[in-house]
């Protein structure tokens, strides 16, 4: 048997393990509590960010490739992306706009045929009517997204520059900027038939390569084509092409068999 | 009567030299106690340490209200309760400890002065467990009904039936030492 002094020694030794217990597992608890807390959070925030306020989930911003989703399809010369729905507010070309008219309508085979197969970077946001639309403060005053809020938040977010809206993001330092009446008055010089030029139907749009440089789209139509002039970041002339939207007329193609005809 | 609040009262002021008092009181009858259930006078010890444990960790828990001693012999029996359903079902704790014949021996010697004492404690040995608790507590710690009824958490009209029970098991266990003798 231990002796009394053993025995009263022994007593306070093992209430010093217990406490000693305790404390690491109050902190292992603390621990498992934070983690808990973390993951919590992260699985309450990532939803939020991911969906627009009306409960439609964004597009992904990449596809697999890691290029933009959408960015090939203007740089391939699909000029068509400048018939963007007015009410695309943004004027941010990575948004949510599956949805609309032109994409159901014009670019479902192209997206389907190339989506994987461009390389190139290139972001680009549309100007609808032919205004800028982060000059008009569109994007400051009712982002579509929880995203665009945040991009608004960014620091180095520029909303007044044409492409400042991706100086945040990619890091790339700005270029001169261009109203777009300058960019309609510079492209409108390369175009022979500027008299017949409908002003309203001008559209304008910027893009922006991964190598940093920006280049500006006019569109601009008469009563029977589509001329396109593309501009560098010094508004010269890069590429100008025309294109007959007149159409031709429809070839009746009759039934190779009519029961009723005899 | 005091039965050692105060020691504890003083203990929880402050003056550690009272749970020295505490221990002095009641370290041998817990053992002793303990053993009943374990049989083991290192087994015993151990636990009884571990009552002590209780009374410096959860230093709030006891509310003064009843007796110290009720107290700490209720946390003696839970203790050795439990050892026992841990022992069941790991069958080698009971190698864990050696149990040493002088130690129950002098144990015995220390509480058992008289021979007659002696015979009893080895004939109530021979009753199941709650006669051996009950008949301890009453005779050896000269508990009253109520004390013995908090400590085996039982009313006092199940203590005063398990009291005759265990008296009658008794009676017929030392009238047999007796014919057989």
């Amino acid at each position: 048997m231990k002796s009394r002094e053993e025995y009263e020694s022994s007593i306070f030794a093992k209430r010093d393990a217990l406490i000693a217990k305790r404390k690491k597992n109050m902190r292992i608890a603390a621990s498992a509590l934070s983690v808990t807390v973390c993951l919590s959070a992260a699985a309450v925030a990532i939803p939020m960010l991911s969906e627009k306020p009306d409960g439609t989930p964004v597009p992904p911003v990449t596809d697999s490739a890691g290029g933009m989703t959408e960015n090939k399809i203007a740089t391939e010369g699909y000029g068509e992306i400048a018939t963007y729905p007015a009410n695309y507010d943004t004027g941010i070309a990575f948004t949510n706009h599956y949805d609309n008219e032109y994409y159901n309508d014009t670019c479902i085979e192209a997206e389907g045929n190339e989506r994987l197969t461009v390389a190139s970077k290139t972001e680009i946001y549309q100007i609808p009517d032919g205004e800028v639309a982060v000059e008009q403060g569109a994007s400051e005053e009712k982002p579509d997204s929880i995203l665009g809020q945040i991009v608004n938040g960014m620091s180095g977010f520029r909303p007044e520059s044409p492409d400042g809206a991706f100086d945040a993001m990619s890091e790339i330092p700005s270029k001169k900027n261009f109203t777009t009446e300058e960019i309609v008055a510079q492209a409108k010089k390369y175009v022979t038939d500027a008299d017949k030029i409908i002003d309203e139907k001008t559209n304008v749009t910027v893009s922006r390569n991964a190598n940093g440089t920006t280049t500006y789209t006019a569109y601009f139509y008469t009563a029977d084509k589509r001329i396109t002039v593309e501009l560098d970041s010094n508004l010269t002339a890069r590429e100008i092409k025309e294109k007959d939207t007149s159409g031709g007329d429809t070839t009746q193609i009759s039934p190779a068999y009519n029961p009723n005809e005899e | 009567m005091d039965n050692g609040e105060s020691s504890y009262r003083r203990f929880l002021d402050g003056d550690e030299s009272a749970f020295g008092e505490l221990l002095d009181m009641y370290s041998e009858n817990l053992i002793f106690f303990i053993n009943r259930y374990v049989n083991n006078v290192a087994v015993a010890q151990e636990l009884s340490e571990d009552v002590f444990v209780e009374l410096l960790i959860h230093k709030r828990r006891y509310n003064f209200k009843t007796s110290l001693k009720t107290y700490v012999f209720t946390i003696a029996r839970n203790k050795s309760v439990s050892y026992l359903r841990k022992c069941s079902r790991r069958p080698e704790c009971a190698y864990e400890y050696i149990e040493n014949e002088a130690d129950r021996r002098n144990l015995e010697d220390e509480f058992l002065k008289k021979e007659r004492d002696k015979k009893l404690h080895a004939a109530i040995d021979t009753l199941s467990e709650d006669y051996k608790t009950v008949l301890h507590l009453i005779y050896f710690e000269n508990m009253s009904y109520e004390q013995a009824a908090a400590v085996m958490k039982k009313n006092k009209k199940q203590i005063e039936n398990l009291v005759y029970r265990a008296r009658q098991a008794l009676k017929k266990t030392l009238e047999k030492e007796a014919d057989f003798q």
